[in-house]
């Protein structure tokens, strides 16, 4: 065992020797070269070898820091915006491109349709676009078509955009961005960046109701008996129409309670919901859902009441406010909170014992009295 | 005898009682050298006092009312001044800050408004931190934002913005925040039933691209107790923007930045596979909620040399299951600065074995993408990839300088 320790303390020893030799003879060779380069430069030569460690010193702190902040990353991008525009029918938008870079970006500008591949955007090809014929000329007009911009400076494009009702329901207006510059030697590269147009215009046929409009549809999905306090709930917007939808919306979750009554003179009196919690979704809904795509919200909430108020039915509703226009979509659940089962099950298990021992005893008691009867 | 005593009693205790119900102003010196004040009475001052279980509101004095005002400030004194609630003020209201600049205290990433909504900054949404001045803790505020053509806008509960409100919009500073560090909030801590760290990031929604507003805020801390609004704080609204940008540098080089034109040398194509020494880097960065995609496509399919073609496939080259060559793409490393993350679901050069490669067609295939599905971010801030190009040919293929064309593209992910 004691040896065992020794043979480590030992190779420690000797490790160390070697680490403090090698540090040494480095620092030695170069104060040699300090002195020497002193020697031959400055008069003062004994002072300033006295402060030969205290000046390596300063050298490596400032050394280090400046090293560090070379090898930080610039800002040097290419930045365009607006990367989307939702316009009505017809309107303007100045496109800009921020070169951040240390290099000259020598851009084209071109119109490009886009189309919806596994709920991403992408675009056509040029053999499709050629394919349908459209002069997207018509649709978007820019200004001017090539530009250079110089670095650390801004390319403003202004962009006119109008009948954007013609343009097939299929595809997504978009100005294409394309960084120039080639070499055709070996593998060249290219960048292009797209800012897309979006026609948010909802018109009345597009949000004619939830349930019957050819356009959207939106389904509430939940368990229907919920145990715990924790409520699951998934919502999905479907949107089939043709034109891109900008929601927000939230949830309620609330108690009906005597919805009607009848007075005495026969009028009958609507009474308010309690509502029981009012969830924003706004968050989630915040962005545009575009044609021939869904959006699933999914939320979940914690119903902090005393289990023995959450006994019973309550109806969750969610509310979605599409493009300003207001949609509820309601589903019914019970609430069985598990503590109340519980209960019920110790309740009956605690009835039939005493109801056994009662009768246990009654038997018992038959028995006794029969017996002081003999 | 005892009638006397009784009537003696009575007197007595009226006299007192009287003295008691007089009202004891503070008697001060008002007299100078030269002159001095008559008739000098002090009124008492209102307000609010309260205690663990209840608040009393007092006012003596009720005529005074001298009001001075300003634009931005007013001092009122007696009757309805005495118990309004203070007028709060604005700590925040910040779109494209950051760890330097932002004046906010519970931004999650620690880096401003733009740690939150990614380079540049928010377009739709910004955050705001009230100073309660005091105020008692279940105080509601009114958010008023004004855009550049006068039009108001009030934050609503749900945290977006509308045109009109009404008192359900009048929210508690644990509602707007979704904290209040001050004991009875009940969201002093993540354990607080209204605790609610997603309006820690950004607290109103619904904001235009490009916007200046003007911002201000008041107070109501029961009836009759509404403030004017706090002095206006201006914030402007970003465009929702794409950041990218390509750069040609070796395996190590992350930070390295290089100028057009952009090209990599693949040196000589043999029958063994070839890997660029010079990897493709590109950098990415959005503010979009809903994220970005990053797309390649080529001009040729492959590498080209006049009539001669090394098509490119989706293959392992090592294998070259076609045995007429390869070329390809393959992601090497993926990275951000903050949110996100970059993503490779679905991309077509997220290949397994060393030499694996995806291919390149005229169409654009996916190389990476951001997305807001389950906990990630659309938004993404210093977002950086790699790319390595390999190409491998035969000996049938005739010697030539074969080159390609790819295209990258960068679109928002609507």
């Amino acid at each position: 065992m004691n040896s065992g320790l020794k043979k480590t303390g030992l190779r420690f020893k000797v490790l160390g020797l070697r680490k403090f030799t090698i540090s040494f003879n480095l620092l030695l060779s170069i104060s040699k070269g300090f002195k020497s380069c002193i020697k031959r430069v400055h008069p003062l030569k004994t002072y300033l070898v006295s402060l030969k460690p205290l000046i390596i010193t300063v050298i490596l702190i400032v050394g280090f820091p400046i090293f560090f902040l070379s090898t930080a990353k610039a800002a040097n991008d290419f930045i365009l915006y607006p990367s989307y525009m939702s316009l009505k029918d017809s309107g303007s938008y100045v496109l800009t491109l921020r070169n951040d870079s240390q290099k000259e970006a020598n851009l084209k500008l071109s119109v490009i349709l886009l189309e919806r591949k596994d709920t991403r955007l992408i675009p056509i090809s040029s053999v499709e676009q050629e394919a349908l014929k459209l002069d997207l000329e018509k649709f978007v007009k820019i200004d001017r078509k090539e530009e250079t911009v110089a670095p650390n400076s801004e390319g403003e494009f202004n962009v006119i955009v109008s009948d954007l009702n013609l343009v097939p329901k299929a595809y997504t207006l978009s100005v294409k961005v394309e960084l120039l510059d080639l070499e055709r030697n070996s593998v060249s590269l290219s960048a292009d960046l797209y800012s897309i147009i979006l026609n948010s215009n909802l018109d009345s046929e597009d949000i004619a109701g939830i349930d019957t409009s050819v356009g959207i549809s939106a389904k509430l999905n939940l368990k229907n008996i919920i145990f715990t306090d924790s409520v699951k709930l998934e919502t999905k917007i479907e949107n089939s129409s043709q034109k891109s939808l900008m929601g927000s919306g939230g949830i309620s979750i609330f108690k009906e309670i005597n919805s009607k009554l009848k007075s005495k003179s026969g009028e009958i009196i609507e009474l308010d919901k309690l509502i029981l919690s009012d969830i924003s979704l706004t968050k989630d809904l915040q962005n545009f859902i575009v044609p021939g795509t869904s959006r699933t919200i999914n939320t979940r909430y914690i119903d902090s009441r005393p289990f023995y108020k959450r006994l019973g039915f309550v109806t969750v509703e969610q509310k979605i406010k599409l493009n300003d226009e207001d949609f509820i979509v309601t589903t019914r659940v019970l609430f069985l909170p598990w503590q109340l089962i519980v209960i019920a099950i110790l309740s009956v298990i605690l009835l039939i014992y005493i109801l056994k021992s009662r009768r246990t005893g009654k038997k018992l008691r038959r028995r006794f009295g029969k017996r002081k009867a003999k | 005898m005892k009638l006397s005593k009784l009537g003696f009693t009575i007197v007595i205790s009226v006299i007192v009682s009287v003295f008691l119900s007089t009202p004891v102003f503070a008697q001060a010196q008002f007299d100078s050298t030269n002159y001095s004040l008559l008739d000098v009475e002090i009124g008492g001052v209102g307000g609010v006092s309260e205690s663990t279980n209840y608040g009393l509101i007092n006012s003596i004095d009720p005529t005074a009312n001298s009001r001075l005002e300003s634009t931005n400030y007013a001092l009122g004194s007696g009757f309805p001044s005495s118990f309004q609630a203070h007028v709060p003020l604005i700590i925040c209201i910040e779109t494209n800050t950051d760890s330097g600049t932002t004046d906010c205290n519970n931004f999650p990433n620690a880096n401003g408004a733009k740690g939150e909504c990614g380079d540049p900054g928010c377009y739709d949404r910004a955050k705001i931190e009230i100073d309660h001045q005091d105020n008692p803790v279940d105080t509601v505020y009114l958010v008023r934002l004004e855009d550049e053509i006068g039009n108001f806008y009030y934050l609503q509960s749900d945290m977006s913005v509308s045109q009109t409100y009404d008192i359900n919009d009048y929210l508690t500073l644990c509602e707007i925040e979704g904290v209040d560090t001050r004991t009875g909030s009940t969201c002093e801590n993540g354990g607080d039933p209204n605790y609610n760290a997603d309006l820690f990031s950004y607290n109103i929604f619904g904001l235009k691209p490009g916007e200046t507003y003007e911002v201000s805020v008041r107070a109501l801390s029961g009836d009759f107790t509404e403030t004017q609004f706090s002095p206006e704080v201006q914030v402007t609204t970003e465009y929702p923007s794409l950041v990218f940008d390509l750069d040609i540098a070796n395996s190590v080089g992350i930070n390295t930045e290089t100028s057009v034109p952009y090209s990599v040398n693949l040196g000589t194509i043999t029958s063994s596979t070839a890997t660029s020494v010079n990897r493709i880097w590109v950098d990415l960065g959005t503010n979009i909620v809903d994220g970005v995609n990053l797309y390649a496509k080529d001009s040729n399919s492959g590498l080209v040399s006049g009539p001669n073609l090394i098509p490119s496939q989706s293959e392992d080259l090592d294998v070259d299951s076609g045995g007429d060559g390869g070329y390809g793409l393959k992601l090497e490393t993926i990275s951000e600065d903050s949110l996100g993350p970059v993503l490779t679901t679905g991309s077509n050069y997220s290949t397994g074995s060393s030499n694996q490669v995806g291919n390149l067609t005229t169409s654009n295939s996916l190389v990476v993408s951001t997305s807001d599905s389950g906990s990630n971010l659309g938004q993404v801030s210093g977002g950086r990839v790699s790319l390595m190009v390999k190409a491998k040919s035969t000996t049938a293929k005739p010697a030539g300088i074969y080159s390609d064309l790819i295209t990258f593209s960068l679109l928002a992910n609507l």
